[in-house]
């Protein structure tokens, strides 16, 4: 567990916006929206709501920086 | 929203560990002004005198589990439920070509077949859901099951993440044989440079499996568009709205989903999402039109429900003269199954705070089903790591690895609980014991440290509890967040028992219903340091209804009035429990308490520290590990359960035991299918195996809220196997760098110490 909790914006590389993360991404930390020192939210275990699997209905791998405008899938960002 | 009060002065942190009377170790306590929000109950500190906070009280919900009326999702049942079950891909890579549904429809006693991949994706892994089948008996269902007809264009698959694409290349012996990549202005090789002492060796971990007893799935029964499921499952909220986008097109809102978990039977990190287990019945139910169970077998739960990742790591470090840490190189390759990612390790900070410090981790992808959160995830692999590697070091150097952890550990509550706990354990002496050259026994003791970091959170939006006062003196504490077996309705019994002065057996509280008010997924040890303020906040208010209603009757100032030791009065002006809860009349008194935010002032610790102590006994014939005794000490802020809490950290013991000796998934490499999918060959450490078992709850008063108390649920098992480990070394006199210690390879590492 990281000493530093930091914010998700100060997380995300600089080419994505993190207010447009997938609104059907799903994380351990659901609903907490704390985020360690590590590169991406979450701590590596992500699913999608609408699957309830690993993979999204566009049956590629779900991610934080898949779950991005411009996926086949992607309905909007998280509120 | 609440606005700030006056200020209040605290006191925070603990008295000495062992009262004094051990060397070294001192009351550790200081001010706080801490300011709680307008509304909320005044702090709880080191001051405080409890009557059942901290004490040995029964778990509430024993008797109900031990007689069975404790129903589990798996246990729900109605007349005409249906069974189901899925059918899985026996392929570990490939695409699916077709898939026939017609045959299985048609067969008697079928009431519905959904798919669950579609034509032309892909097949991930072995265990891989394909559809699902639900009918009047589980013999109709597994009939119709080997009626459908799946076509899949196998591909090549790799289920060893050792020969994975960016694995590192291997020597002999299993350590990492590629060159350290050179460090920003070559500052690791500097600092190595001026230790006294180096060292360098690789580890490895293999993937445990979570193992609830009770296996993932659920019960689903819909009315119209309005569904409630009974799902085993640890995040109530959570999946609830998980559900409502999965079956949106069905019409459904999350408001139209009742979902029930009041006892969960284990999860440890692998019940956060509905899973395909979770949408399934439900589709299945919709088609039906009755009510289905579908819960998963033992190989299904073993194979696709996720799992503690296996891990490469190797580590480079050196010490100076005086035998303090000068440079930390460590690198990590955790495989994520077919996701890549997940299989993160953590290393401990805390010794390294002088070092020049270097950490790199890659994720590997293979061809199974990906990891889940497990019980501090990443932890245990790295501690073990780590730990072994700072024992190795230890050894180089010539320091005892005790006082090797007390030069290095920057965290003054482990250095008092190193101390304590050495004292308590036995350490001096069964550090210096001799196996006598030739023994057949080989002893050794090993120790470890723990950490964890969780103090609890408000939620967005709060999380809430109801308290309710009834006439005839009951009172209910109700939470819509599950109790996956830790003691939630405990914790709830015991701190709304000690606002209102009465006994935890006068409170009924109750867990696991979206009905009542929202709560945390059991995730992150995150529960009860988020609940336990909430629980106190809807006492606190009940109480002070109460309160009110007897100020009248008696005629005394409302503000010295008390509840305490089952009276309400002030003075001599008294009612007991009983009278007093008459007042009320026949709606009860309710309250919704909610978790108010961590203060802003600085809590004593923002972590929560541990160590652990193992002793192990060898057969140097058989290389038989068993582990003989184990003592651990554990800090969680303020201890509100205090048998609960034992148990939390036993249980940890327990399942670190098993992964340092027992457990292992073993893969066939050809099929891609788990050989050892079951309890029968996934040996689990069983009472015979268990070692005697003893821990010390280190509470402390943390300041951090109106109650103060920190996780509990990750940290005692991140030293477990760690310890275990570091007592094979002790005993063997070389290292077992190699998780789970089985026979074999003790029985290596002693030809190899020969050779």
């Amino acid at each position: 567990m990281s000493d530093k909790i930091k914010t998700h914006a100060d997380l995300m590389p600089r080419n994505l916006c993190p207010s447009m993360l997938m609104k059907h991404l799903l994380t351990h930390s659901m609903g907490e929206r704390v985020y360690d020192d590590r590169q991406w939210p979450g701590d590596g275990y992500y699913w999608c709501a609408r699957t309830c699997t690993c993979v999204g209905p566009d049956d590629n791998i779900v991610h934080p920086k898949d779950c991005q405008p411009g996926r086949q899938c992607y309905e909007g960002p998280q509120a | 929203m609440s606005s700030p009060r006056d200020p209040v002065e605290i006191t925070v942190g603990y008295r000495a560990l062992g009262n004094n009377a051990l060397p070294g170790l001192q009351d550790r306590l200081e001010k706080r002004t801490v300011q709680p929000k307008e509304g909320d109950a005044p702090p709880w500190d080191a001051n405080t005198q409890f009557a059942y906070v901290g004490t040995d009280v029964d778990r509430v919900d024993g008797l109900a589990k031990a007689t069975g009326r404790a129903k589990y999702s798996y246990d729900i049942t109605f007349p005409g439920l249906l069974q189901a079950m899925i059918l899985r891909s026996p392929v570990a890579k490939g695409k699916l070509t077709g898939l026939l549904l017609d045959e299985a429809k048609g067969m008697p006693g079928i009431a519905a077949v959904v798919p669950l991949k579609e034509i032309g994706h892909q097949v991930r892994f072995v265990g891989d859901a394909l559809a699902a089948v639900a009918g009047t008996t589980l013999h109709a269902v597994r009939d119709a099951i080997e009626r459908i007809r799946a076509d899949i264009a196998a591909e090549e698959h790799n289920v060893d993440y050792i020969v994975a694409d960016k694995a590192p290349q291997l020597g002999d012996g299993g350590q990492i044989d590629e060159p350290w990549p050179e460090s920003k202005d070559n500052e690791i090789e500097q600092a190595l440079g001026t230790a006294a002492v180096q060292h360098t060796a690789t580890y490895r971990v293999e993937v445990q499996t979570h193992s609830s007893l009770e296996t993932h799935g659920g019960v689903a029964k819909w009315n119209g568009n309005d569904l409630e499921i009974w799902l085993s499952t640890q995040a109530t909220f959570g999946v609830r709205g998980e559900l409502a986008r999965a079956l949106q097109g069905k019409g459904l809102d999350v408001g139209s989903v009742t979902l029930h978990a009041e006892y969960v039977g284990g999860g440890f990190g692998s019940k956060f999402s509905a899973g395909i287990e979770g949408l399934a019945v439900c589709l299945l139910a919709h088609a039906a039109k009755a009510p289905v169970k579908l819960m998963l077998d033992r190989f299904e739960e073993h194979t696709t429900t996720g799992n503690r990742p296996g891990a490469l790591m190797q580590a480079r470090a050196g010490v100076d003269k005086d035998g303090k840490i000068v440079a930390w190189d460590w690198r990590s390759f955790g495989h994520g199954g077919f996701t890549g990612s997940g299989g993160s390790v953590a290393v401990p900070n805390y010794y390294t705070g002088a070092a020049k410090v270097r950490r790199d981790h890659k994720e590997l992808v293979i061809d199974t089903d990906p990891p889940r959160p497990m019980r501090a995830p990443g932890h245990p692999q790295g501690w073990f790591g780590a730990e072994l590697f700072l024992d190795e070091l230890a050894a180089k150097a010539g320091i005892d690895p005790l006082e090797f952890r007390l030069r290095n550990d920057a965290e003054a509550i482990r250095l008092d609980q190193w101390r304590f706990g050495a004292a308590r354990f036995g350490w001096d002496k069964g550090r210096a014991h001799q196996n006598a050259p030739g023994a057949r026994l080989l002893r050794g003791v090993g120790l470890s440290s723990a950490r964890w970091g969780n103090l609890g959170n408000q939620g967005r939006p709060p999380h809430g509890i109801t308290c309710r006062i009834h006439q005839d003196g009951t009172v209910e504490s109700r939470s819509g967040a599950q109790d996956i077996g830790v003691g939630l309705k405990t914790v709830m019994a015991i701190v709304t028992a000690e606002e209102l002065g009465i006994t935890p057996g006068h409170v009924k509280a109750t867990t696991g219903h979206t009905s009542d008010p929202s709560g945390p997924a059991s995730g992150g040890s995150m529960v009860t340091p988020s609940l336990a303020p909430a629980v106190r906040h809807a006492a606190f208010l009940a109480k002070q209804a109460l309160v009110e209603m007897v100020a009248k009757h008696l005629g005394v100032p409302m503000s010295e009035v008390q509840c305490k030791g089952g009276k309400v009065g002030a003075g001599t002006a008294q009612l007991s429990w009983a009278d007093a809860c008459k007042l009320i009349g026949p709606n009860p008194i309710d309250e919704r308490g909610t978790r108010q935010a961590n203060y802003d002032s600085k809590p004593f610790h923002p972590t929560q520290c541990g160590a652990q102590f193992a002793e192990v006994e060898i057969d140097r014939a058989t290389g038989v590990v068993r582990v003989l005794r184990m003592f651990g000490i554990q800090d969680c802020g303020l201890v509100i359960a205090k048998k609960q809490a034992e148990s939390q950290v036993l249980g940890a013991m327990i399942q670190g035991v098993s992964y340092a000796i027992h457990e292992q998934r073993i893969m066939d490499k050809r099929s891609g299918r788990m050989l050892n999918g079951d309890f029968l060959r996934y040996k689990v450490t069983g009472t015979q195996d268990l070692p005697e078992l003893a821990c010390h709850m280190h509470s402390i008063a943390n300041g951090h809220d109106s109650v103060g108390a920190a996780g509990l649920g990750e940290p005692p098992s991140v030293a477990s196997a760690a310890a275990i480990a570091n007592a094979v070394f002790h005993a063997l006199g070389t290292p077992v760098r190699h998780l789970p210690i089985t026979p074999d390879k003790v029985l290596a590492a002693l030809a190899s110490k020969k050779g």
